[in-house]
């Protein structure tokens, strides 16, 4: 039988997004969504940008001298380096790449939003750190989407929790005791008090921040790859990234994510293994860049 | 010491509130439904409520002298079900959730006063629970 009142899902899904968006702004002491500085979402531009030019980007580096310091240690690290070091920017540019650079530069930004008291804070942001990077290893192992395009997605997975940690710090934490002592699942548990999980918020602000609808269906669905529709191959490789930084030793508590991801990639025990240990050796240096 | 009952069905809602309840140095106790929240009211000398709508909904059906006596911060939601009787004497102040922390001190204050950054009492110390 036919509805005779259909309800347009687009006009259900605009009014869920418009609740989140109060709910936040409403727990916010700014009264504001949280946003990222402006030299990030220059480079966010600039990354998906087919016009973006080794100029532009050497022009954005060098607004800030700690960002500049950073892209040219890490050209200069053991996995970027060449027979001659980069001595300027521009060299940094160069040996990093265009997109390699915009990633460092929002990572450096994100770091600031996330530099708050706290050893939640702290572990919110290894935890973005290591999924960034074993996201952006696993583009480059299963080529199911474009290699070197993961990092961004895999930085902002988890922003929804960040946003809940800055806008509501006491009941953030309240839910990551209740998770860690076995009270339920995360998901659950903020939809009890939101209304809504953070892989909902979290799509809404990574749109927001300007990564492009299908990143946003994935982060949307990283808990539950299987479920996302465009963004599909990419949230099976957030949420297989996510059981990585997990298994070594970047989670952010206790209760392991599911392995829907990893048993979806079917890679390998070999690959797998391979895969964690580069994704530690490449934490350990971008950590040590993002101190 | 004073004493707050928490009544909600939901862990994190109970938990949340507790948090908060720390700051105010109090016993702070739980109850998951309105028959847990009366035998809370009937066994202890409670001196503020905190309590989900419908639950308060059903423990006024019930009608016990020991609940109507207590003051009740009334937790809604957006849902018009849980919008609150204007005449209801027992309600002192609404909280709507998710809510924060400000307004949990504006409608818990009026009742305990300002809360204390330090807690005198240690937490496992403060906390028991009804049921």
């Amino acid at each position: 039988m036919t509805d005779p009142y259909p309800v347009d899902a687009s006009v259900t899904e605009r009014l869920r997004r418009q609740r989140i968006r109060q709910t936040l702004t409403h727990l916010s002491r700014t009264g504001e969504l949280p946003s990222l500085p402006g030299a990030a979402n220059a480079a966010l531009s600039l990354a998906s940008s087919p016009d973006a030019s080794i100029e532009r980007v050497c022009e954005l580096v060098e607004t800030d001298v700690g960002l500049a310091a950073r892209v040219l240690r890490l050209a200069n690290s053991a996995a970027y380096a060449r027979r001659a070091p980069a001595r300027t920017v521009r060299d940094a540019v160069v040996a990093l790449g265009l997109r390699k650079t915009c990633d460092v530069l929002v990572a450096a930004c994100f770091r600031r939003l996330v530099a708050i008291p706290g050893d939640l804070a702290e572990s919110l942001w290894s935890h973005a750190l290591a999924v960034a990077i074993a996201t952006d290893e696993l583009t480059r192992v299963t080529k199911a989407i474009t290699p070197g395009s993961g990092f961004l997605p895999g930085l902002f997975h988890d922003v929804g929790r960040i946003a809940f940690l800055l806008a509501d710090p006491t009941s953030a934490d309240v839910i990551q005791r209740l998770v860690d002592s076995g009270a339920g699942a995360r998901a659950d548990l903020e939809r009890e008090w939101y209304g809504f999980d953070h892989a909902e918020a979290g799509a809404i602000l990574a749109a927001d921040w300007g990564l492009d609808a299908t990143q946003a269906e994935a982060i949307r669905w990283h808990h539950d790859p299987l479920n996302a529709e465009g963004g599909r191959p990419l949230a099976v490789i957030l949420s297989a990234a996510d059981s990585i930084a997990y298994a070594i030793g970047y989670g952010t508590g206790v209760a392991r994510p599911t392995m829907d991801g990893l048993d979806a990639l079917g890679l390998s025990t070999e690959v797998e293994a391979d895969c964690a240990t580069r994704v530690q050796h490449a934490f350990a240096e971008h950590s040590e860049l993002f101190a | 010491m004073r004493t707050v009952l928490t009544a909600d069905r939901s862990t994190v809602v109970r938990a949340v509130v507790e948090r908060h309840l720390e700051r105010y140095g109090c016993r702070a106790l739980e109850a998951t439904n309105a028959e847990e929240a009366l035998a809370g009211a009937r066994d202890h000398q409670l001196d503020l409520m905190v309590v989900d709508a419908p639950v308060h909904a059903a423990a006024g059906r019930l009608s016990d002298p020991a609940y109507d006596a207590v003051p009740v911060i009334l937790l809604t939601t957006d849902h018009p079900a849980s919008e609150p009787d204007p005449d209801d004497p027992r309600i002192v102040a609404t909280l709507r959730k998710p809510f924060d922390e400000s307004s949990f001190d504006r409608a818990v204050g009026a009742i305990l006063g300002e809360p204390s950054r330090n807690p005198a009492v240690p937490r496992a110390a403060q906390q028991g629970v009804v049921r």
